[in-house]
């Protein structure tokens, strides 16, 4: 039997190339490959190389960098972020936000009015059903307000698992049964899908965060959840991310890093906000 | 059960064709008193490699926190477009802002070098001070020729003492003869020489 192998069809990505390759990448994406994580980009190089048809790499990279429709480029980029999360990660977070940062947020809002909070980067979708999820269970005045979650990420593939809103037990280990129970319906083959009026609430739409043009219709969020995403960037990238989220903020507004990332040697534009449950930053008001 | 409503507002799915920007608004929205409108325009302005008019803006910026996003700006449009404005500004007489440019030049990479070396010819003094005390932080196997050219041309002796400096960081053992032939130049200059003992120690 003739089993197809990469290597074959498939010939090594030169140096050279894997540095014209990162540079382009970077410069779209604001993500910086180190030279450590070589394989893993060459090996994804190559099977798009290889599920595409493509010869040599540099017939492939033409095609990423001149397609009119950029298809090709998003499939790279699906193929080359990193979507990792699971639900209630970082969940001293989500307390943060129902007992510290909320009560601050609407300290001067009427009953009715709107909350918004962007999810960015939502990856598969755990991130923001979760902070829908911990509204509605922990916070007391959920029904006052009106709540818009927003959930963005570059990646069109796990946007599509997003909205889908389908995992495997392992992804919602960290939720009470109470709360999958009355959030989740589990299919039949034993996996848990958000039910479909949570799906319908919330938002998802395609961003690139550091693309000015893209961006600038994100405005007026009141919390932003950017966890996990500067660890991929560069410090140049990052003062970018910072200054789209800075402008997404309405002044006075909330942003909230992963557990490994600060804004402290990137940007001067946020103050800190020590509350009992987390460190975040806050847009000056 | 829908208590979290989705917007219909809030976000647009895809971002508008580039075309439907219009670049007049940015200048203007560059002058705008709404630190938020400024900073939008900014980045909008970067997107579309506006160095000029970034740079333009930057003498003007007030803001500390915005000029350190328009420099952000300026570092990713990168290159010989976004090195000469910046360039120009080096002989304003605000010293954070010259500073700042100069860190901002520094990290900019290799292309804008020969920016660089060509403020080595500029008839201020101190410009030519500015350009050597940059030269370290481009990484070039040509910093240390540059620099020995300065040594062996330069009239004014604190732009020598300047390439003297990086010269004892990054120069050759067979340097050490043009430092010295420096050091006679300016005999009259007894710190001149005193600094080309120490790079010379440091090298030879
Ligand atoms: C590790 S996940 C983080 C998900 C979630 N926030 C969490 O903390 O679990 C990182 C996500 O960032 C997205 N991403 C990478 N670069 C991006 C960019 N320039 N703009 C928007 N999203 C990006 C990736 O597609 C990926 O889904």
């Amino acid at each position: 039997m003739a089993v197809p192998s990469q290597n074959v069809s498939i010939p090594p990505i030169s140096d050279e190339d894997f540095l014209k390759f990162r540079e382009y990448f970077y410069r779209k994406t604001g993500i910086m490959f180190q030279d450590n994580k070589r394989y893993f980009v060459d090996k994804r190089i190559q099977s798009q190389m290889e599920s595409g048809g493509f010869r040599n790499f540099r017939q492939y990279f033409d095609r990423v960098c001149f397609q009119s429709d950029g298809v090709e480029l998003q499939a790279l980029v699906n193929a080359m972020t990193v979507n990792e999360t699971y639900f209630y990660r970082e969940e001293y977070q989500l307390k943060c936000l129902v007992q510290s940062i909320l009560p601050e947020v609407v300290k001067n809002m009427h009953s009715g009015e709107t909350i918004k909070i962007w999810s960015m980067p939502c990856s598969t979708g755990e991130e923001p059903y979760s902070i829908a999820f911990y509204l509605l269970e922990h916070w007391s005045r959920v029904d006052d307000f009106n709540i818009e979650i927003v959930a963005s990420d570059i990646d069109t593939e796990v946007l599509r698992k997003a909205k889908l809103g389908l995992y495997a037990d392992r992804a919602v280990q960290y939720v009470s049964q109470e709360t999958v129970g009355k959030y989740m319906t589990m299919t039949r083959d034993g996996k848990f899908q958000v039910i479909d009026d949570l799906r319908k609430s919330i938002k998802f739409t395609q961003t690139n965060i550091i693309d000015a043009i893209e961006d600038r219709f994100y405005r007026g969020f009141d919390v932003v959840f950017c966890r996990n995403l500067l660890i991929y960037f560069d410090d140049l990238s990052r003062r970018e991310a910072a200054e789209a989220i800075f402008t997404a903020l309405s002044p006075g507004g909330f942003v909230c890093l992963g557990h490994s990332e600060s804004m402290s040697r990137i940007s001067s534009l946020f103050e800190l906000r020590k509350f009992p449950e987390a460190i975040v930053y806050q847009k000056p008001a | 059960m829908p208590l979290i409503k989705a917007s219909n507002v809030s976000a647009r799915k895809k971002a508008q064709p580039v075309a439907t920007i219009d670049r007049l608004a940015i200048a203007r929205d560059l002058e705008s008193l709404d630190v938020d409108t400024r900073i939008a325009a900014i980045r909008l302005a970067a997107r579309f490699g506006e160095a000029e008019l970034l740079t333009r803006h930057l003498a003007a910026e007030t803001d500390p926190v915005l000029r350190e996003t328009l420099l952000t700006s300026l570092v990713r449009i990168g290159g010989v477009r976004a090195a000469r404005p910046l360039i120009a500004l080096l002989a304003t007489d605000d010293a954070s802002l010259r500073n700042a440019v100069i860190e901002t030049l520094q990290s900019m990479g290799e292309e804008v070098l020969p920016e660089i070396e060509a403020q080595l010819e500029n008839q201020d003094s101190d410009l030519r001070i500015y350009a050597v005390n940059m030269l370290l932080s481009f990484r070039s196997p040509r910093v240390p020729d540059i620099a020995l050219r300065v040594i062996a041309q330069d009239p004014h002796v604190n732009v020598c003492a300047a390439a003297v400096d990086v010269l004892a960081e990054v120069g050759r053992p067979e340097m050490v003869e043009a430092l010295q032939a420096a050091a006679a130049r300016f005999s009259d200059q007894p710190f001149l020489s005193f600094a080309v003992r120490a790079a010379a120690k440091r090298i030879g």
